[in-house]
């Protein structure tokens, strides 16, 4: 078997992350308004949203109470340069429909409580692919399912201390539920002494945890907003399992044979193997700033940055990020509201270095979002748009090679808002 | 151990916590433009409204009497149904009557009571004048410019509209009684505020384009009144800004608009079969 061929085996054994990933500390945009400004909204944060972005902000709720809902149309795309026998690009892509928040505020006594369910991450892929004439492979055949969903579920707590100063608290269940299931079917060249390759491959994962968010919000001066937000993820259980089943054939014998030993390493011998692990993950402390200028009731200027300590991952790496979101909210009429913003979601996985293999993906993305909000007596729905682009280098086979990566997405979406 | 990173980032908002001088900041800039749109009421809202329009209605009937003429009546109130499928009140049922009594003015109680003067009608020369005048006072009722303007919460009692229109005890009773004389006393003395005439009037001239009616029919009407002397004028002048005003806004708002010109319906013919 070639290198290029072991490389493309190489490439399914690992489930590849496609967003769900740990390797970026901003993944899903989660809100209604914030969603439409890049998520720059710890100095606003007076809506459901608030509860994800600065608890504080609910405090400042102008509503007896509101719901909001949003949809999300997703698709995203990699791309690894020339990562097929050094010639041919390897793509793959997610796509689903995800709701991606609710959240219910309702004024009780002095506070403000409410409830609120994000899906924070998420990916689900599916991939049918067929290559053909590939090295000393007549027929190879790919497909794989990948879905995983953390999910930050839970109640949260506001106090407006005085017009200038608030304070909040969101406790959130966290859950991550995350399977990957991946077959391969190899049919070699004539040629080769084997004749049919098979292998199957299953992972699960799953994760619950407690994510308190604790933030505060204040007014230094007329039309100015800020705010801080510390949150960090405990994790008080989590189990994965995997399963791998392989059998190699050839044109003589009966069943499957031992199976090949090229690099002499004594567990390629094995023809199945399940692993359970039960290690709890470490989450990075989240520290949220943002600034907010309100210069009047038709414009809103907004601006956030993020960082995420570093930690240890199951022995790898994790670096610091500082990531920052710009947004901008501005009403054309009562009716009409339009919102755009910036923001970034840098890797926080290390450089890859050359020469060496099992390194993980290390892609920094930007993204882009604008959306238009019709208002009406009590209610509101909005339309809107994300683009990211990022690019950066991979290594998606057991070898040593690193690919030059890029990836690109758009997602659209639709939220409503009620009043009442 | 935290990152310096981390650090400076808690640190950042602290210092301008405590450095910045505490100025106290207008409570409402967080308020959006889209907040002009209340909330829907609730059917009670609504119910409640109607009963203290009713209340209010009675009061002041019980000093004025209708036109005795069911052609012209059912003709008025024919013509307010219509403009109202353009107010965004589908929640309440209108009622319109033509009342006797000489001064120039018209009336929009809560819950869409609605009294046009037998003097105000008498100056009118065709339909769209009418529809003006009917659609400005369903811009009221839409608006709730009259139950805004009462603040009832302001009253002794401290009663929602909810309460007072319950009747639930003896001091809800008197309290309801003030807001009703209240209320007459913002339509015939006091007039609403400046902005709600104003607005009144902008939406009435969309009532007017939606319905089919010529927009300059309003503006021609007011001028008329204007430049009608007696009596009569002092108390619609009384009650809304001035005329030089209120042209000057409406002819802003066509301009903006693209309003002006619109060689929309008059019905003058029709009108004097029903006002001759």
């Amino acid at each position: 078997m070639t290198r290029q061929a072991l490389a493309l085996l190489a490439l399914c054994i690992a489930p590849l992350a496609l967003y769900a990933d740990e390797a970026h500390n901003i993944n899903q945009i989660v809100g209604d308004r914030a969603l439409g400004m890049a998520g720059a909204y710890a100095g606003i944060s007076d809506d459901p949203a608030g509860m994800y972005y600065n608890p504080a902000g609910i405090a400042y709720s102008s509503s007896a109470s509101i719901s909001a809902n949003v949809n999300t149309v997703q698709a995203l795309d990699i791309s690894y340069k020339d990562a097929l026998n050094d010639e041919y690009d390897y793509n793959r892509n997610s796509f689903q429909v995800l709701p991606n928040f609710f959240g219910v505020l309702q004024p009780l006594g002095g506070w403000m409580v409410g409830f609120s369910s994000s899906i924070v991450d998420s990916a689900q892929e599916k991939q049918d692919q067929e290559f053909s004439a590939f090295a000393d492979i007549e027929r190879f055949i790919l497909n794989s399912t990948n879905v995983d969903t953390v999910y930050n579920i839970g109640p949260t707590v506001a106090k407006k201390l005085s017009d200038e100063l608030s304070i909040g608290l969101s406790l959130h269940f966290h859950y991550r539920r995350a399977e990957f299931i991946s077959n391969q079917h190899y049919k070699f060249n004539a040629d080769d002494n084997r004749e049919i390759l098979w292998v199957n491959i299953y992972n699960k994962k799953s994760e619950q945890g407690i994510r308190p968010k604790l933030g505060i919000q204040w007014s230094p001066a007329s039309n100015w907003s800020i705010g801080l937000v510390v949150d960090k993820t405990f994790l008080v259980a989590a189990s994965e399992t995997s399963q791998l089943s392989r059998c190699v054939t050839n044109s003589i014998a009966v069943g499957c044979l031992d199976f090949p030993d090229e690099d002499k390493n004594p567990d390629d011998r094995k023809d199945a193997e399940i692993t359970e692990y039960t290690d709890t993950r470490t989450y990075p402390w989240q520290v949220r700033t943002g600034i907010a200028w309100f210069p009047n009731s038709a414009l809103l200027v907004s601006a956030d940055a993020i960082y995420n300590s570093g930690v240890i991952v199951a022995g790898r790496g994790r670096e610091p990020t500082l990531d920052g979101a710009l947004g901008l909210e501005w009403y054309w009429s009562p009716k009409w509201a339009f919102r755009g913003g910036v923001y970034t979601a840098f890797a926080s996985t290390p450089e890859l270095i050359k020469g060496e293999s099992g390194q993980e993906a290390h892609i920094d993305i930007y993204g882009l979002t604008t959306s238009v909000t019709r208002f009406n007596k009590g209610s509101a729905i909005s339309l809107g748009l994300i683009g990211n682009y990022g690019n950066g280098s991979a290594q998606i086979t057991a070898t040593d090679l690193i690919q030059e990566t890029t990836l690109s997405g758009m997602t659209a979406f639709f939220t409503t808002s009620y009043r009442y | 151990m935290l990152n310096p990173k981390f650090w400076r980032l808690v640190a950042l908002p602290l210092i301008l916590l405590t450095s910045c001088s505490t100025v106290s900041p207008d409570s409402d800039f967080r308020a959006r433009l889209s907040d002009l749109y209340q909330p829907v009421d609730s059917a009670a809202d609504v119910s409640a409204e109607i009963r203290f329009g009713r209340t209010v209605a009675a009061r002041y009937l019980g000093g004025v009497d209708g036109v005795d003429n069911n052609l012209m009546q059912r003709y008025v109130s024919t013509l307010g149904a219509y403009l109202v499928q353009y107010s965004g009140r589908s929640d309440i049922d209108f009622h319109f009557m033509v009342v006797d009594a000489p001064t120039i003015n018209a009336y929009a109680m809560p819950g869409g009571y609605i009294f046009l003067t037998s003097g105000a009608l008498a100056l009118m020369q065709n339909e769209a004048e009418l529809a003006g005048v009917l659609a400005h006072e369903i811009a009221h009722v839409s608006e709730k410019h009259i139950v805004k303007a009462l603040n009832i919460r302001g009253l002794s009692s401290g009663a929602t509209l909810s309460q007072l229109a319950s009747g639930a005890s003896d001091a809800f009773r008197v309290a309801l009684d003030q807001a009703t004389d209240l209320a007459l006393n913002i339509l015939q003395e006091d007039g609403l505020q400046r902005e709600d005439e104003f607005s009144a009037d902008e939406i009435a001239l969309f009532i007017m384009v939606q319905a089919g009616y010529a927009p300059d029919a309003y503006s021609d009407y007011l001028l008329r009144v204007s430049q009608t002397l007696g009596v009569a004028l002092a108390q619609v002048s009384q009650t809304h800004p001035s005329f030089v005003e209120r042209l000057d806004n409406l002819a802003s708002v066509k301009n903006a608009n693209g309003l002006n010109g619109l060689n929309y319906a008059l019905l003058a013919d029709r009108f004097k079969v029903f006002n001759p």
